[in-house]
Formats: structure tokens, sequence, C-alpha cells
């Protein structure tokens, strides 16, 4: 819809932000998260996928997953987080899945278009295709929410699921792997 | 400290930290721009998206499996289903994983789906409709590059709803999702089919005239009954 404000005729369903229980492990409501986290989704996969097309698909992927997979939202953390995560994962894995396909022609989004990251978009786009080229799983999830959301090692572990320690650890030697040919992006890091 | 991460921006903006960390949080927000420019990117882009309808792909309908537990209340006899191949084998109309049919060199086509319960299924011309009646376009651009969505009320207010890009020829579901009020009179559809992106002011003064004809568009149309 175009216009800011819908005729009284007839009523487009609209994306407000009311307010949603923080204790809704019970029974997850895939519209009211996209009323609430949408914009959330949304901005992570422009941030981590080139093309606007893409980020679309890919926020349709994220809540279908949510719908299906509802269950294992154990009510521990807040939604952000739970969501933030599987977008993250999902956006990871649609990279992947199009290197191993034949390059097809992409509108690319303009690197200068902000968001809301570390790293500016071209910097984002160097980062992932060392990481999807040489670096396994874990340590992408790693190295993405560390240099490009700027979270801690212990942010990011909690995250995962494991320890800062561990975290810092596989960041240190994806470092070590760009010996000699340290990139700008590196050095936005601070930690 | 060094920068906020990306993900605390959001729980800051959306309320969900504990006081003390979002109090961290602000101070620090005082005295980096970055980060400060960071949480402004991400409060319009909230601001935006508060004005966008909600996609009907992102409402997924009762799957195969939760209609026939709630059907027949005997989950055990879903698994049995399935092993013989009967129940996954069956499309859900409203499923957005479902990829709708494609037919090559097929003319443009426009139709308004509405779910109720269960069942999905197009509307005709004429046709009366509920109010709160849920209704998803469908539009096939035939080999036109752009779709316009339109919307005209019994009292003759025009709403375009947008212009995608055409994607080739088949059957193609619009990013919404409509849902009627209670006001009564008839409520027409209109898919404004261009080569070319189609000039804002040309649209609205076209889809005021009844029929809709726009130089070079191929124009289709549901008109609704309201009750």
């Amino acid at each position: 819809m175009t216009a800011p404000d819908p005729p009284d005729t007839l009523v487009l369903e609209r994306a407000d932000a009311g307010p949603l229980s923080r204790t809704m492990a019970p029974a997850l409501d895939v519209t009211d998260l996209y009323r609430r986290y949408g914009d959330l989704v949304r901005g992570r996969c422009r941030t981590l996928l080139r093309n606007e097309a893409d980020a679309r698909d890919a926020v349709q992927e994220v809540f279908l997953k949510v719908h299906r997979y509802s269950d294992s939202f154990r009510g521990d953390a807040a939604p952000s987080t739970w969501l933030f995560r599987i977008t993250t994962t999902t956006c990871l894995n649609r990279i992947r899945s199009r290197k191993r396909r034949p390059e097809e022609p992409v509108e690319e989004m303009p690197p200068q278009v902000s968001h809301d990251s570390l790293l500016d978009r071209l910097a984002v786009r160097q980062l992932l295709d060392r990481l999807l080229a040489d670096e396994d799983e874990r340590t992408r999830e790693c190295v993405v929410y560390h240099l490009v959301d700027g979270m801690t090692h212990e942010e990011v572990g909690e995250l995962l699921g494991i320890s800062g320690a561990a975290v810092r650890k596989r960041i240190s030697t994806f470092r070590q792997g760009l010996r000699g040919q340290t990139p700008p992006w590196l050095a936005e890091d601070s930690e | 400290m060094s920068h906020i991460s990306t993900l605390r921006l959001h729980q800051l903006r959306l309320g969900e930290l504990a006081p003390a960390v979002a109090s961290a949080v602000e101070s620090h927000l005082a005295t980096c721009e970055l980060c400060a420019a960071r949480l402004g990117h991400q409060r319009q882009e909230r601001f935006a998206f508060q004005h966008e309808p909600i996609p009907a792909g992102l409402v997924p309908a009762p799957s195969v499996w939760d209609r026939l537990r709630r059907w027949w209340g005997a989950a055990a006899l879903v698994p049995a289903l399935a092993a013989a191949g009967l129940v996954f084998a069956l499309p859900s109309p409203a499923d957005p994983t479902v990829e709708t049919t494609r037919t090559k060199g097929a003319h443009a086509g426009f139709e308004a789906w509405v779910q109720t319960g269960g069942s999905v299924r197009p509307l005709y011309t004429g046709e009366r409709v509920r109010p709160g009646t849920r209704l998803q376009l469908k539009y096939d651009p035939g080999d036109h590059a752009f779709v316009t969505l339109a919307g005209r009320d019994g009292t003759g207010a025009v709403e375009i709803y947008g212009t995608v890009p055409a994607d080739g020829p088949g059957l193609a579901t619009a990013p919404f999702a409509l849902t009627l009020d209670a006001a009564p009179g008839s409520q027409a559809f209109y898919a404004v089919m261009t080569d070319r992106r189609p000039d804002p002011s040309a649209l609205d003064q076209a889809l005021r005239r009844d029929p809709v004809r726009l130089d070079g568009a191929e124009v289709r149309s549901v008109v609704l009954q309201k009750e």
C-alpha cells in the first residue's frame, strides 16, 4: 500500500507495534511476531543478502520456520534473540546455496545504502565471501555476530550456546588465516 | 565500552533490556555517533515497516497435518496416512511454500482469492462477501512488464496498493493481503498490466472512470458486493 492511511471502506492489514507478551513460550503467533519483529528480520536480511528480492524471500522463509518450529522456542530468551539467530542462519544458508548454483545475475543493493551493522555493505560482502569460501558454519556465525554486529565474545557465546573463550578462539583462528592480506573491515574490530 | 551490538540496539528500541543494561546502552549512545546513527536507521526502518501491509504469505494457513489433527482428533492416524503417501501429497492452497501454477504464454489474468476456515477459493465478480473476509489478489501479467494493483469502493474512492515488476507469464501472488470492513457497497479490485511503470496521475484518473482504461494497458477486474 502506498497511501499512509487506508480509506474507511477497505482496511489493509497493517503492521502496528502492539505489545507482545514477554512470556510467550506456550504459543507463538506468527502474525504478532511479524508485526513486532518483522522490521528486525527484514533489516537483518537486507544487511546480509545482496539484493532486495533475496531479502524478501528470506523474510518469508524465516517466518515459515518460526511457524514450523515454534515448539523449539523455550521462552528463556527474548523472541528478538531467537529471531535474530534464525534469520542469520537462514541468510548464511541462502548465500551458501547460491554459491553452489551457477551464479544468477542479481540486482545488488548499492554498497552505500545504509544499514545498522558496524560494517558498510561492501565490507559485509567481502567478509561473507571470505567466510563462505573457507570457514565452517560455527566460525561463520561467530565472525558475523562479532564483526558485523558488534557482539562481544561472551554475547556471541551466549547466543550460540558455547563459551566466550571458544568464540575468541574461532575468531582468532579466522584472523590468523588472513595474515598478510588484512582487509580493511578487520580494522573495525574493537575487542 | 565497545560499540553496541545490532541486536542490543533492537532490544533497546523494543524495550526488552533490563533497566541497568538499557541505561548503560543509552549512556553509550549519548557519546557514540556511529551507534546513534545505527539506532536511528532502525527507527526509520520501523517507521516504514509499520505502514506496510502484512504479506499474505507470512500468515501460514493450517497445514494439512494440523487440519487432520483438528478434524479427527486422532494424531495417531496421520503418520499412517503419511506413510501411505496420502497426506503430504495434498497441497494446501494457501501454503506459501507451494508454487502457484505457471503457464507459459498465458494471457493476462486477475483473481481475488478468499480464505475461509481451512479452504481457499477464487471469488467471481458479483459475489457477495462478508465483513472481515480476507482476500489475496493473484495476477498473471502475461507478457507485460508491470502490474499495478488497485481498488475502488462504492463511494468511488480509489486506492492504489502498489506497482510491482512482473516476473513473466504465470500466476503470481500479491505481496499483501486485504481484509474487508463492514461498510456496505461494491468493492472493485483492478490489475493494470503495463509495459512501462505507469504515470501515477494518469493511473489515478483512469481508475476513477468506468470502464477503467489506460493507454497501452491491459486492465482486469474483480467486482465484489459487500454485505
